[in-house]
């Protein structure tokens, strides 16, 4: 076991075991998901890459700090904390692979050990007499703009007559942070750490720089059935700019009839980059049936030359149908078209919209407290490319209360890859599992999965996983 | 015209489904919140129509009741009180015709069944609620006198934030529902799952939420927040598992198409550039890989035999997926001449523009301060 690892399971051990009674009033939380899978994918020159990971998820929080805030009639503020933090190890990266000059095979941003801290926030509820929430620290805010990732402080402000009021202010998380993670960042430049890394090897690839985002948000939601709302964030506060998004969306919704609608518009490329739109109906609550309209144009980071290409944006024209029978029975259809318009091209010339592609499917579910079933065929087919199949899963549990999950998914899937017949064919295979509780708050499950191909070849999977959640 | 036929079933039997669905009684409280159960005297307001006195009369602890689990069902004494001739009758005594005037439900010993009255799963106060209601506002076939199912003569939850809603009472979920410790309702009970009411949000939760989950959620953030913690979403989107639903089949093998087609768009929980570029630099297939040879497994490259002119075309509609392999330098090596002029038309007007808010990216191609060029 590498030092760095040695290290941390320690140190989770001695949490998890010297946990402390609580002080008067105020309720902790320790949850840990630790998972372990394997697998392998074969590199350009036939030869093998494992994967060996074992990856844990640590939650703990204090809930209730403030004395009496645990009563169910309490109305006072309330105060907590919360920390999320991961451990990504892979042991079966090589060292050559994560540490440039040790020999050919370096891969900038490989790391056989990685620690990020998705959450570490302060969150304070109902200040004001309820009108008031602060969150300090790590936090990941979800709004009308998307994801975003964020140190610093964010305030929310809801007023009487429906009005909201949202601030934040803050440094974007960066992968190249210390435990910091990049997956709520924009693409565009290849950023990373460059540390002993020859200046001519990946060029391209640049230091994070921290980067100071604020942002705001005014809703106005005087009735039930209406909600409006304008955003608008930056990232970096002056020229050059990492990201601007200014975006609105507007809820009308009475029963049984419901509009969505969303815009995000971005100066730093002078378009819009999301446009959704939604008409819904649900008559009876058993019947929905939707229209929707998705224009998507992807946006990279201001430092970006892909933000001043001609790019066409994908517009998707759909419909949904949801049937739900009962409690436990549910059916859906979905489709949906892909139109383009191509914006020139290199040599100016100006097309017509073109019908792209196409896609849809039609699945079913069924759930009790002790079986499950559920059947999904769906299919997409774009620029002469597609990718069609069928899934079943059952899930039966067993033992008084269900304490041992069992689950079978059987797939056949047909792949028609134009950018490379390597990959096209057919696949079909299962995926079995079994989840057992061993005690309130603490399960493990055991997953296989085995594909085989056209050409026989197979493809194995194996993943491990233990869930606890304790509270005092 | 042969699929007349299928066509015409499939309609026949849709509209028998949504029929038959439609007649399912949606105006009691859903039973995983006031679970049904076997009361002593079966509608028991319906049998005494010429009981004119108020609710207390019966139900003297209402009042001064502050959890919806108090027991407010009134005592046998109550009912003698009105039915002189019952006094004295317990579980042990002959049954008799008085008894049975009530008691019409009967044991296999002959016996009237005993009351059996489940816990409700909500949080309810009568001493709050009787300053601003009275008994018929949320018992109204109570008070009209009228049968209903045991335990479930309550309005749904409708009507119930609609109440506080225009009386400025406080709307959230904790107000009324189950709680567990960390402040989210508590959605498992009695083997069935709790769900957001379609008139509060909007259709929800049904089996293609995960696919149109986001207007909802950027909406709702704080309504998700009731049940769902932050990790819930994080275990997707910032996620180092990969979840079935969007990812089924043999992903490793068809992923490849599967990012270009979009759908769902990797970039909900990848970053391309971190995530997908790592591997494929790992692997060869990326263009600056360590490996030396270009080859893919004896196939040739990548992209085959298409052409830089059918590769740009596709990279015009999906840059997306090109990022998850290629860096900017694949693109200036033939973009940063004047041959190749990868912006759209009608640039000119628009770079000024663009270039007061960021001009580094205009440098990676152009030299001597190119905006001065810019309209």
């Amino acid at each position: 076991m590498r030092p760095g690892l040695r290290i941390f399971t320690g140190a989770l051990a001695c949490v998890i075991v010297c946990w402390s009674p609580p002080a008067k009033g105020y309720d902790q939380q320790v949850s840990s998901s630790l998972w372990a899978e394997g697998y392998s994918v074969l590199a350009r020159d036939g030869s093998p890459i494992r994967r060996r990971r074992i990856v844990e998820d640590l939650h703990l929080s204090a809930w209730n700090l403030i004395p009496g805030s645990s009563d169910p009639y309490y109305r006072g503020v309330r105060l907590s904390l919360n920390v999320h933090l991961r451990l990504d190890s892979d042991f079966a990266i090589q060292r050559h692979e994560s540490r440039p000059g040790v020999k050919d095979g370096y891969v900038p941003g490989l790391t056989p050990l990685a620690i990020d801290a998705l959450v570490v926030q302060l969150h304070i509820r109902d200040l004001l007499d309820g009108v008031l929430d602060v969150r300090l620290g790590r936090q990941i805010r979800i709004d009308t703009l998307g994801y975003f990732a964020f140190d610093g402080l964010a305030t929310s402000f809801d007023l009487p007559a429906g009005i909201g009021i949202d601030t934040y202010i803050g440094y974007e998380v960066r992968g190249g942070d210390q435990l910091g993670y990049d997956a709520l960042e924009l693409d565009g430049t290849d950023s990373g750490d460059r540390h002993n890394m020859e200046a001519d090897r990946y060029p391209d690839r640049e230091e994070p720089r921290a980067r100071l985002a604020v942002g705001m948000e005014l809703s106005f939601s005087p009735r039930r059935w209406v909600d409006a709302a304008v955003s608008y964030r930056t990232v970096g506060l002056s020229m050059p700019l990492a990201d601007q998004l200014l975006g609105g969306r507007l809820h009308l919704g009475s029963d049984p009839v419901w509009f969505d609608a969303r815009a995000v518009w971005s100066p730093l490329i002078d378009k819009f980059t999301q446009i959704d739109a939604e008409l819904a109906t649900e008559p009876g609550e058993v019947v929905t049936i939707s229209l929707d309209y998705h224009l998507y144009r992807p946006l990279f980071e201001g430092d970006s030359i892909f933000n001043v290409f001609a790019l066409s944006p994908e517009n998707d024209l759909g419909t949904r149908i949801e049937l739900r029978l009962n409690e436990s029975m549910a059916l859906a259809g979905w489709g949906f078209v892909r139109l383009a318009d191509e914006t020139g091209g290199m040599t100016g010339d100006r097309q017509e919209a073109l019908l792209l592609g196409a896609g849809g499917g039609v699945g079913g579910n069924y759930y009790s407290h002790a079986r499950t079933l559920a059947v999904r065929f769906s299919g997409i087919e774009e620029w002469g490319e597609d990718r069609l199949g069928v899934e079943i899963g059952v899930g039966q549990g067993l033992l008084p209360l269900q304490r041992l999950w069992l689950n079978l998914r059987l797939s056949y899937w047909h792949v028609d890859d134009a950018e490379s017949k390597r990959f096209s064919g057919n696949m079909v295979g299962y995926v079995l599992s079994a989840r057992f509780r061993l005690a309130v708050g603490a399960e493990v499950l055991g997953e296989f999965e085995h594909y085989v191909d056209g050409d026989g070849e197979q493809r194995f999977y194996a993943l491990a996983l233990l869930k606890l959640d304790l509270w005092r | 015209m042969k699929y007349n036929r299928y066509i015409a079933i499939g309609t026949l039997l849709l509209v028998v489904t949504v029929a038959g669905a439609w007649t399912v009684d949606r105006s009691t409280p859903s039973p995983a919140l006031l679970p049904p159960g076997q009361p002593a005297v079966r509608d028991v307001h319906a049998r005494c129509p010429g009981a004119k006195s108020p609710c207390t009369t019966c139900h003297p602890d209402a009042t001064s009741s502050r959890w919806a689990s108090d027991r407010l069902v009134p005592a046998m004494a109550v009912c003698e009180s009105c039915h002189p001739e019952v006094k004295g009758a317990t579980p042990v005594t002959p049954v008799t015709s008085a008894c049975r005037k009530c008691h019409s439900d009967l044991g296999p010993a002959g016996k009237p069944v005993r009351g059996r009255y489940s816990r409700p799963n909500i949080r309810f106060s009568h001493t709050a609620h009787q300053q601003v209601a009275d008994c018929k506002t949320c018992h109204p076939r109570a008070a009209a006198r009228q049968p209903s199912p045991p335990h479930q003569d309550v309005v749904p939850m409708r009507a119930c934030f609609t109440c506080h809603r225009t009386q400025g009472a406080p709307t959230g979920c904790r107000t009324c529902h189950l709680v567990e410790k960390d402040g989210r309702m508590v959605t498992q009970l009695g083997g069935r799952k709790l769900q957001p009411p379609v008139w509060l949000i909007g259709p929800n939760h049904g089996p293609t939420w995960h696919q149109n989950h986001a207007p909802t959620a950027g909406r709702e953030s704080s309504l998700c927040a009731s049940c769902h913690v932050d990790a819930f979403c994080q275990n997707c989107h910032t996620g180092a598992l990969r979840p079935r639903k969007t990812h089924p089949g043999d992903w490793l093998r068809s992923h490849g198409v599967s990012s270009r087609l979009e759908r769902p768009n990797c970039r909900n929980c990848h970053r391309k550039q971190s995530f997908c570029l790592t591997c494929h630099r790992r692997s060869g297939v990326a263009p600056d890989s360590p490996a030396e040879s270009l080859t893919f497994r004896g196939q040739g490259r990548y992209h085959g035999t298409r052409t830089p002119r059918e590769i740009c075309r596709r990279a015009r509609h999906d840059i997306g997926s090109c990022v998850s392999c290629h860096s900017e330098r694949s693109c200036t090596s033939c973009h940063a001449n004047a041959r190749y002029n990868p912006h759209p038309p009608g640039f000119k007007n628009r770079c000024r523009k663009l270039a007061s808010r960021n001009r580094r990216v205009c440098t990676k191609c152009h030299t001597n301060q190119p905006w001065n060029r810019c309209k």
